[in-house]
């Protein structure tokens, strides 16, 4: 099971914001959105950033009163991990985990194609397990 | 054999962190930072389960209250209906659980006894020592 696979079920759609959009914008559109995290870019394409929750709850603690108008740039994380369609789902849990992030920007050729979470990763490995279950409840009923 | 909740509270020990219902959301902001963890329990007394608080609360919370989420107490922010597992339930259980609730942590109760809390992350970690382990024996 790869990362183009959870792709290829959830599509390739990406949520971005500009480095010079503000807090209360960011949390607007993940609200709206429903989800968790968003990639900043300043043009659409270039990954300049990306911002979660997370950043927006130890935001609070950092800037109290001051939040709602800190822009995304001052938040966000720039130093991006990112994934590629070809990355096995195990891969992409290992550096979850090990770098306690919950968000990979998937990337093709330097081309962002995407973005996955942890919730996808556990829907994905889910679906595997059921799969699994299923295979050997079929077995099970051949050898009777 | 099954992985239970019971081997991630084995590993990740018998804790869980509170905040209590009268505390700002900055302090509640604070204590996140300072424990570098998503969610907490909230309890006016130390042991009942009032409620859960979690970093998405407080980005919702910005998005519908603006300014004004700086004056609100954890209480009026926090889920008060809590989704909760007991140590017996599987990992596959609450994988399920986690993915239809589109929820990260999940309190764990014993019988009436609140005994830890487990994250999404603990469960990808779960899977992932299961798998190693498993790939071991093969």
């Amino acid at each position: 099971m790869k990362v183009a696979d959870i792709l290829k079920a959830k599509g390739s759609a990406v949520t971005t914001v500009r480095p010079d959009e503000t807090a209360l914008e960011l949390s607007e559109k993940l609200r709206a959105e429903r989800i968790g995290a968003a990639i900043v870019s300043a043009d659409g394409t270039t990954v300049d950033g990306i911002i979660s929750e997370r950043d927006l709850a130890y935001g609070l603690a950092a800037h109290a009163s001051r939040l709602p108008t800190v822009l995304v740039d001052r938040l966000m994380t720039k130093v991006v991990v990112v994934c590629s369609p070809n990355d096995s789902i195990n891969d992409v849990m290992g550096v979850m985990t090990r770098e306690r992030i919950r968000h990979l920007p998937v990337k093709s050729d330097g081309d962002l194609v995407g973005i996955i979470s942890i919730g996808d990763v556990l829907k994905h490995r889910l679906s595997e397990v059921q799969l699994e279950a299923d295979v050997l409840r079929d077995y099970a009923r051949i050898q009777r | 054999m099954v992985m239970t909740v019971a081997n991630i509270l084995k590993v990740k020990g018998l804790v869980y962190k509170t905040v209590r219902p009268d505390e700002t959301v900055v302090e509640f902001a604070q204590h996140l930072k300072d424990e570098r963890i998503g969610a907490m329990i909230v309890t006016h007394d130390g042991s009942a389960l009032d409620g859960i608080i979690s970093e998405r609360d407080i980005a919702i919370g910005l998005a519908k209250h603006a300014e004004k989420l700086l004056g609100m107490k954890v209480s009026e922010l926090m889920t008060k209906v809590v989704v909760v597992c007991s140590p017996e339930d599987s990992i596959d259980d609450i994988m399920n659980i986690m993915t239809q609730r589109r929820i990260r942590h999940l309190p764990v109760k014993d019988g009436d006894k609140l005994v830890g809390i487990v994250s999404i992350g603990d469960v990808v970690k779960a899977h992932l020592t299961g798998r190693l382990m498993s790939a071991r024996i093969v």
